[in-house]
C-alpha cells in the first residue's frame, strides 16, 4: 500500500483583486515505503506547491492527501497532528532552514521530542542520528556555521530522520550544493530510503540527479503532471513532447562539444493557462485536437502514463516523434 | 593565432579578520579570438574573483599582482579613468543574477542606452533604435515594446537575455560570463547556451565562460580550465580534458557527475570531504587532503602546471597518463 496518495489535488494562490492562480491543477501521485519519487519540471511549474501541500504546509482546494492513511491537513495554529509527525520535510537551503543561534544536537532533539521518542538531554539518539548522516559525534555541540553547505545539509536530514518518518518530502535538497557535496547526499539519501524502508518524494529541477537517484519519475507542466513511469524507462523512451524536450536540453559533459536543444516560447501565466492540452503552443507536434480537448493522465502500458492525444490509452510505448511520424 | 586576452601568473589577496588570505594564486591562461574559453571549479575556487581582477572590479583592500595583455594593453596596471573605458567598451561582463544586475526602476530601454551615449557618443534616438536592434539579437520577442517595459515584466531567461544585450550594447571583443544559466531552467539554459553560441560565430566575441557545470563546458567551450584553490590545475582542449581527464581533480569532479547514460544502480563516486575555504589553501598541492593519489611529496610540494601530450596539468604522480 502506498504510504503517501496524492489524489487529483488542486492548490490556488488567492490574489486580492485579481484572479486567483490555480498553481497545481489536479496532481495524482503516489510514495511506496522505500521508493524514492523524483518530481520534475521547469520553474513555476507548481512542484515545490504540490511539495508544500503534500505535507499540509499549503491548503489543497480539493482533493485528497493521504499519509499512512490519515488525511494530511494544513497546519492550524495547535500543533501538527500526532499521526502526521512521521511525514518530514527537508528545505533547499540549509542556511536558512536551520536556526543559526541553536547547536545543532538542540535543533536535532527537537525532532525527537516531536515524535515522543526522546527526552532532551539524552545524546544517545542524536549522535546515532549525526553518524546516520555521516557528521562525527562531536557536531551536536556546534552551531550551523561552523559547517559548510553539504554538511548543513545532511544536518537537516538528520532533523527529519529525528522523527522516524516513513516519507520525507525534499524540495530541491540538492541544488544549493557544489558538485562533490551534490553526489555525497544524493547517495546518503539513496541509502536511506533502502536501509530505512523510507519512501522519499524528491523535488529537483536537475533532471541527471533525479534520473540517477529515483525510482520512479513524474512530470510536470504548468500545474500537471503530464507523465509518470519508471524513471529508466521514461528516459529511454519518453512518452510526452515535453519530456522528450526536457531531456534534450540537458548538456552532457563528455567533451563532445554538442549544443543542447531549447525549447521554444515560454512557460505561460498559470492564471490563464492555453486551452486545450497547455503544452500546446510550444509542441513540435501540435494538431488541432491538442488546442480545444484537455488530455488527461492515462495509463499507456504497465507504469507508464502520460496526458497527450499522440498516445492512446494502452497504447504503444513509443517516442512523441516516432508516434507523430506514424499517425 | 594571437591569443586575445594572456593572463600571466595573476594572484589575487583580499583581506580577512586574521590577515590577507590568498585568493587567486599565480593564474596563467590565454584566451583566443572568436572562442569560447571556460573556467570550471567549484565555489572558492578563485574563478569569480579572477575574472572580476581583470575588470579592476575587487573589493576594497584587494591586492594584485601579475599580468593581464589585452590589445597590448597590461588591464591590471590601468589607470581608473583608462580602466573605465575597457569596462563596458572592450570587455563586458554578465552576472548569474540577472534581476540584481538590471535596474527595477529603469524601463529596459533607458537601460540599454544609457552607456551607448556614454561610450559610443550616440544621440538619444540612435540609441534607442540600436537598443531595439539588441534586443532582436538576443531574441527578445516585440523588441520595440520591450523598450518601454521594467524588468520585473520578463522572465528569469529573457532577464539574462536582456543583460546579454546590455553587455553587447557596445560591441565588447571579449564577455566574461559568470554563471550566466545557473540560476536558469535547463530548457532556457540551452537557449542562452545556443545564444553565446551564436554571437561567437556571427560576430566574433570572445567569451570568457566561468561555471560549475561541466556539461555546459562541454557544449559550448573549446579550451577550459580547471581551478582548484586559487590555482589552475587542469588546461587544455576541453574534448580532451573531458574525455580524459589528467588530474585527479578533474577526474573526480567528472566521476561525481550523474552520467545520463548509466543506469542509476550504482551510487554516485563522490570526492570526499570539502573544498578548502578560500585563502585557507592546504600546503603543498591543495588537492592532497581529499586525493586518493597523494604521495608523500604532494603534501610539502607545490606542483607546477606542466605540459604534456598537449596538455597542461599540475600533477606530479599523473596516474591516468595510460588511461584511454
Amino acid at each position: 500500500m502506498s504510504v503517501l496518495e496524492l489524489n487529483d489535488v488542486e492548490v490556488v494562490y488567492e490574489r486580492r483583486g485579481r484572479e486567483p492562480v490555480p498553481a497545481v491543477a489536479g496532481a495524482t501521485l503516489t510514495v511506496e515505503p522505500g521508493q524514492i519519487v523524483g518530481l520534475v519540471g521547469e520553474s513555476g511549474c507548481g512542484k515545490s506547491t504540490l511539495a508544500r501541500a503534500a505535507v499540509g504546509l499549503m491548503p489543497a482546494r480539493s482533493g485528497a492527501i493521504v499519509f499512512e492513511g490519515h488525511r494530511v491537513t494544513p497546519l492550524s495554529r495547535r500543533a501538527r497532528p500526532r499521526e502526521l509527525v512521521r511525514l518530514q520535510m527537508v528545505f533547499q537551503n540549509p542556511f536558512s532552514s536551520l536556526n543559526p543561534r541553536r547547536t545543532i544536537g538542540s535543533q536535532i532533539a527537537d525532532g525527537l521530542v516531536a515524535a515522543g521518542g526522546g527526552r532532551r538531554g539524552n545524546s544517545e539518539p542524536i549522535a546515532e542520528l549525526l553518524e546516520r548522516v555521516g557528521l562525527p559525534e562531536t557536531a551536536a555541540d556546534r552551531y550551523p556555521h561552523q559547517f559548510s553547505g553539504g554538511q548543513r545539509q545532511r544536518v537537516a536530514i538528520a532533523r527529519a530522520l529525528a522523527a522516524n518518518p516513513s516519507v520525507i518530502v525534499l524540495d530541491e535538497p540538492l541544488s544549493s550544493l557544489d558538485a562533490s557535496a551534490q553526489a555525497q547526499i544524493a547517495n546518503l539519501l539513496t541509502e536511506l530510503a533502502r536501509t530505512l524502508d523510507l519512501g522519499l518524494l524528491l523535488i529537483s529541477h536537475d533532471l541527471a540527479i533525479v534520473r540517477h537517484t529515483a525510482d520512479a519519475v513524474s512530470v510536470m507542466y504548468l500545474g500537471e503532471i503530464v507523465e509518470s513511469g519508471p524513471t529508466s524507462d521514461v528516459w529511454e523512451t519518453p512518452l510526452h513532447p515535453y519530456t522528450e524536450a526536457l531531456i534534450a536540453a540537458v548538456p552532457h559533459a563528455d567533451g563532445e562539444g554538442t549544443l543542447p536543444l531549447a525549447l521554444p516560447g515560454e512557460v505561460p501565466d498559470p492564471a490563464q493557462p492555453p486551452p486545450g492540452c497547455r503544452f500546446h503552443p510550444r509542441c513540435p507536434y501540435s494538431f488541432d485536437r491538442c488546442e480545444t480537448e484537455h488530455p488527461s493522465l492515462v495509463a499507456i502500458a504497465g507504469e507508464r502514463r502520460a496526458a497527450c492525444w499522440l498516445h492512446e490509452a494502452g497504447g504503444p510505448v513509443v517516442t512523441p516523434s516516432a508516434q507523430a511520424a506514424a499517425i | 593565432m594571437a591569443a586575445l586576452l594572456t593572463v600571466e601568473n595573476l594572484s589575487v589577496t583580499l583581506p580577512g579578520p586574521e590577515g590577507p588570505l590568498t585568493i587567486v594564486d599565480g593564474v596563467t591562461y590565454s584566451v583566443e579570438p572568436g572562442t569560447v574559453f571556460g573556467v570550471a571549479g567549484e565555489s572558492g575556487s578563485g574563478k569569480t574573483i579572477s575574472a572580476l581582477a581583470l575588470l579592476g572590479l575587487l573589493p576594497l583592500g584587494a591586492t594584485v599582482e601579475g599580468k593581464a595583455l589585452y590589445d597590448g594593453r597590461n588591464l591590471l596596471a590601468l589607470s581608473k579613468r583608462e580602466l573605465r573605458d575597457v569596462r563596458g567598451r572592450e570587455i563586458a561582463m554578465v552576472f548569474q543574477d540577472p534581476l540584481t544586475a538590471l535596474h527595477p526602476m529603469m524601463s529596459i530601454g533607458r537601460q540599454l542606452s544609457e552607456h551607448m551615449r556614454r561610450h559610443l557618443g550616440l544621440s538619444r534616438q540612435a540609441a534607442r533604435r540600436r537598443a531595439g536592434d539588441l534586443l532582436g539579437d538576443v531574441r527578445i520577442p516585440d523588441p520595440a515594446g520591450a523598450l518601454n517595459a521594467f524588468p520585473h515584466q520578463f522572465s528569469g531567461g529573457m532577464r539574462q537575455r536582456i543583460a546579454i544585450a546590455m553587455a553587447l550594447a557596445c560591441e565588447p571583443k571579449l564577455l566574461i560570463a559568470d554563471e550566466p544559466t545557473t540560476a536558469l531552467d535547463v530548457t532556457v539554459q540551452a537557449g542562452i547556451l545556443r545564444l553565446l553560441d551564436d554571437l561567437r560565430e556571427r560576430m566574433g566575441l570572445s567569451v570568457i565562460l566561468i561555471t560549475h557545470d561541466l556539461g555546459v563546458m562541454s557544449s559550448i567551450a573549446k579550451t577550459i580550465t580547471v581551478f582548484y584553490a586559487g590555482r589552475v590545475v587542469e588546461y587544455g582542449a576541453s574534448s580532451g580534458v573531458l574525455r580524459r581527464p589528467r588530474h585527479p581533480y578533474t577526474r573526480a569532479l567528472l566521476a561525481a557527475l550523474p552520467h545520463p547514460e548509466t543506469t542509476g544502480t550504482a551510487p554516485l563516486v563522490s570526492i570526499p570531504g570539502s573544498p578548502p575555504a578560500a585563502g585557507r589553501f592546504p600546503s603543498g598541492c591543495s588537492f592532497h587532503p581529499r586525493c586518493a593519489y597523494a604521495i608523500e611529496s604532494c603534501t610539502t610540494d607545490e606542483p607546477p602546471l606542466v605540459e604534456r601530450d598537449g596538455r597542461r596539468f599540475a600533477c606530479p604522480v599523473d596516474p591516468f597518463r595510460d588511461a584511454a
